[in-house]
């Protein structure tokens, strides 16, 4: 028996899903990718990144040749991964004055967003920024379809730019309706992977490292916080930077003249249960969601 | 049958480890019964119940070895199988080193040199718990005190030392924590969520895990902060801290405060605290006249706008057929609490008994019954055999820590009981024992098992009516 930790999303995939082999996606010392009911679900390596649709081990290293899942437990090779420890990884609110402060995280810029490596120490991977800068600089319902898939590799490029910004906007608590059914119709056009990930950027749910930039924007730990995000993978951290930064312009509230959103409301509301129902949402529509809105 | 009662004086070895070498030799072949122990009146007791003589004189500091063996041809086996086990236990394990072939650290002030961490557990004799903690707390550790028998004189000046620095000190006797979903001590396996606890009562915060975790609702963190905490002397030093650093997370939405009843002028300290934090307190206090933890739980679930469901029981007791009183078995010292104030507010009457095996009384020189079973069961089969018993109450308490499969130990001692019994299983279906497996077991023995401890007293008490 492997014990492992997983967000409760994987659990409830697993248990949903037929019993029987798993086809491996994609399999490395770090991780390995599994098709599960229609989606991905990973099993990661001690030192892997945290990715919101695996589930974590302790194993230094992977090596997995057969998947099959019995009873709602995965099974590798036939050793079975029980869930000892629910991981969170749910996106934290943004810390009050995120948005209202121009620091490091460019929150205020008017144009486009800094480099995703600019005064962290960690830079991206050579292209990654022309890479950045060859996608639509806007995220709108109609920009959706030139993001989704766009790119290399097990999470494009584009995916990871739509992770940020989503994600970014939930822990704003500001709803994005319009995108997210943009969203949800392209997702037939990238990788069983990266689809996983944007269904959980879109239920606020992120990889580790992502949650720790959100938290520790505005505080002396953003820095090495953003450098710490920037590191992950090839291109997805310098990726989900950016759309991080796409949206806090977006949201900036020098940007938001028609103010259809506070977040301090947000936050307030979330701080009373008895106000608090994640049914009834937040709902109302952010101004960049509408072609007439007040952003620029 | 031979029987051999050996004395290895001045020998010593923990409650837990002696508990595994028990197990050990008591499965050898050729060994019908193994008690392998420190000589502490307790245990001397347990000894001489279960046959064997201990020599007039021997002491807590003596290590005991009685064997039953089926021949004096087995014995030698028998005593090598002690000798290998205990060598076995005080081998150190891969993780007690740093993999360099550098030893151990010895304290923990040493081990917070090597390593930055950002909490300890303290779990050494009570005595010698107030040294480690300081360690963790002058080096601005959080720090979990497990060790019980530790004065409260120095309670109060490691709580005050820890709120100079805003240093979260977990106990002592501190049996459950989870934080931010990691499991200390004994602890459930819980998803995260809004609710953020602060318990001065280990299964009683545990009871709220399963419960909630049952509806559905999530923990984020569980800080336990001992029993004494909200005491005249202590004055909720932890509790403050618990509750600062709970307000401060933004994923908890709603704060539980799980204790008895504080002092009254410390209740209206904290109440003022809570009053003035951004996130909403429930004041779960338990005692006679007040909410049981179930209805805590409800009140909690009303609060987040959640429904409160029908809590679960498994299978049916046996009809009841004779016998006077109620004979109530605890783990859990709040749940033997509870289960008295519940029944004795059902209209039970006097003469029953709420029995608390994890008290200091029964665990001195022994391992927590929620790790080792034995005394209970002994006190089990004393109850279903007494004529005079009607209906027997028990918990089972899953979760990290406890031992692996608690029905095991149960069912050959219940099944063909005569007297109904009601257990309440206090558990999550993600807990290492797998829930549904134990409660399986136990309705196939003839129990009538519950998630609510308070609606498994409430049966009882019925049961107890339809007996007399």
């Amino acid at each position: 028996m492997i014990a492992v930790s997983a967000p409760v999303r994987v659990r409830d995939r697993l248990r949903s899903a037929a019993d029987g082999p798993l086809r491996i996606v994609h399999r490395g010392p770090a991780a390995v990718y599994l098709a599960v009911g229609g989606e991905c679900v990973g099993v990661t390596a001690r030192d892997a990144v945290a990715v919101p649709c695996a589930l974590h081990t302790r194993l230094g290293r992977l090596e997995v040749s057969r998947a099959e899942l019995r009873d709602g437990v995965l099974h590798l090779d036939g050793e079975p991964l029980r869930i000892r420890r629910f991981a969170d990884t749910r996106v934290p609110p943004l810390p009050a004055g995120a948005l209202a402060r121009p620091g490091t995280s460019r929150a205020g810029g008017t144009g486009r967003p800094a480099e995703p490596g600019a005064a962290t120490g960690h830079r991206p991977a050579t292209g990654t920024t022309s890479s950045l800068a060859a996608l639509p600089g806007r995220v709108r319902p109609v920009t959706v379809s030139g993001l989704v898939g766009s790119g290399d590799g097990l999470t494009p490029l584009g995916d990871d730019v739509l992770c940020g910004w989503l994600a970014l906007h939930r822990a704003a608590g500001a709803a994005t309706p319009a995108v997210d059914a943009a969203v949800r119709a392209h997702l037939h056009r990238t990788t069983l992977l990266s689809a996983t990930l944007l269904r959980c950027a879109l239920d606020g749910e992120v990889v580790d490292r992502f949650a720790r930039f959100v938290a520790a924007l505005g505080s002396p730990a953003e820095q090495h916080a953003t450098a710490a995000l920037t590191a992950v993978g090839h291109t997805s951290g310098a990726g989900m930077l950016h759309g991080a930064r796409l949206a806090l312009r977006e949201l900036h509230p020098a940007r938001r003249a028609g103010r259809r959103h506070d977040p301090a409301q947000h936050d307030h509301a979330r701080r009373d249960p008895a106000r608090h129902d994640p049914a009834q949402h937040d709902h109302r529509p952010p101004a960049d969601e509408h072609p007439g809105g007040t952003a620029a | 049958m031979s029987t051999h009662v050996e004395v290895r004086p001045g020998a010593y070895a923990d409650s837990v480890t002696l508990l595994r070498v028990s197990r050990t030799v008591a499965g050898l072949d050729g060994v019908t019964a193994a008690q392998v122990a420190m000589a502490t009146p307790l245990n001397v007791d347990v000894l001489s119940g279960m046959g064997f003589e201990v020599p007039a004189g021997t002491g807590p500091n003596d290590l005991v070895v009685a064997l039953r063996v089926t021949g004096d041809a087995e014995l030698p086996a028998a005593l090598a199988g002690v000798d290998t086990a205990l060598a076995e236990a005080n081998r150190p394990t891969a993780g007690s080193g740093d993999g360099t072939g550098t030893a151990a650290p010895r304290t923990t002030g040493s081990a917070l040199d090597r390593a930055a961490a950002p909490i300890a557990l303290v779990s050494v004799p009570g005595p010698h718990a107030a040294v480690e903690a300081m360690d963790a707390i002058e080096a601005d550790c959080d720090v979990l005190i497990f060790s019980d028998n530790v004065p409260v004189e120095q309670e109060i000046a490691l709580k005050r030392a820890a709120a100079e620095r805003s240093v979260l000190v977990m106990g002592p006797d501190c049996g459950t924590a989870v934080v931010h979903g990691l499991g200390l001590g004994f602890a459930n396996t819980v998803p995260p969520g809004p609710v953020g606890i602060v318990a001065a009562s280990g299964t009683g915060c545990q009871q709220l895990l399963a419960l909630l975790d049952h509806a559905g609702v999530g923990v984020t963190s569980a800080l336990g902060v001992g029993g004494r905490d909200l005491s005249a002397e202590v004055r909720g030093l932890a509790t403050r801290e618990a509750l600062r650093r709970l307000d401060a997370d933004p994923a908890v939405e709603l704060i539980v405060l799980v204790s008895k009843p504080p002092a009254d002028n410390v209740a209206d300290e904290i109440r003022a605290l809570a009053a003035g934090l951004a996130t909403p307190v429930e004041f779960a206090l338990l005692g006679p006249g007040r909410p049981d933890l179930t209805a805590a739980a409800g009140s909690v679930l009303t609060r987040l706008g959640r429904p409160v469901p029908d809590w679960p029981v498994h299978g049916s007791a046996r009809p009841a057929a004779g016998g006077r009183y109620l004979r109530g078995l605890f783990a859990g010292g709040t749940l033997a609490t509870e289960a008295a104030t519940v029944a004795t507010a059902a209209g039970a009457g006097a003469g029953h008994t709420f029995l608390d095996l994890g008290d200091d009384a029964y665990t001195a020189g022994r391992a927590h019954p929620m790790i080792d079973p034995t005394l209970r069961l002994e006190h089990l089969r004393a109850a279903l055999a007494d004529p005079d018993t009607a209906v027997v109450l028990l918990d089972v308490v899953l979760g990290h820590g406890a031992e692996p499969d608690p029905a095991a130990a149960l069912v050959p001692v219940l099944s063909g009981a005569r007297p109904p019994v009601v257990v309440t299983v206090v558990g999550t279906t993600a807990d290492p024992q797998d829930l549904h497996r134990q409660v399986g077991a136990l309705v196939a023995a003839g129990a009538e098992v519950h998630l609510s401890q308070a609606g498994a007293t409430r049966r009882a008490v019925e049961l107890l009516g339809a007996a007399q």
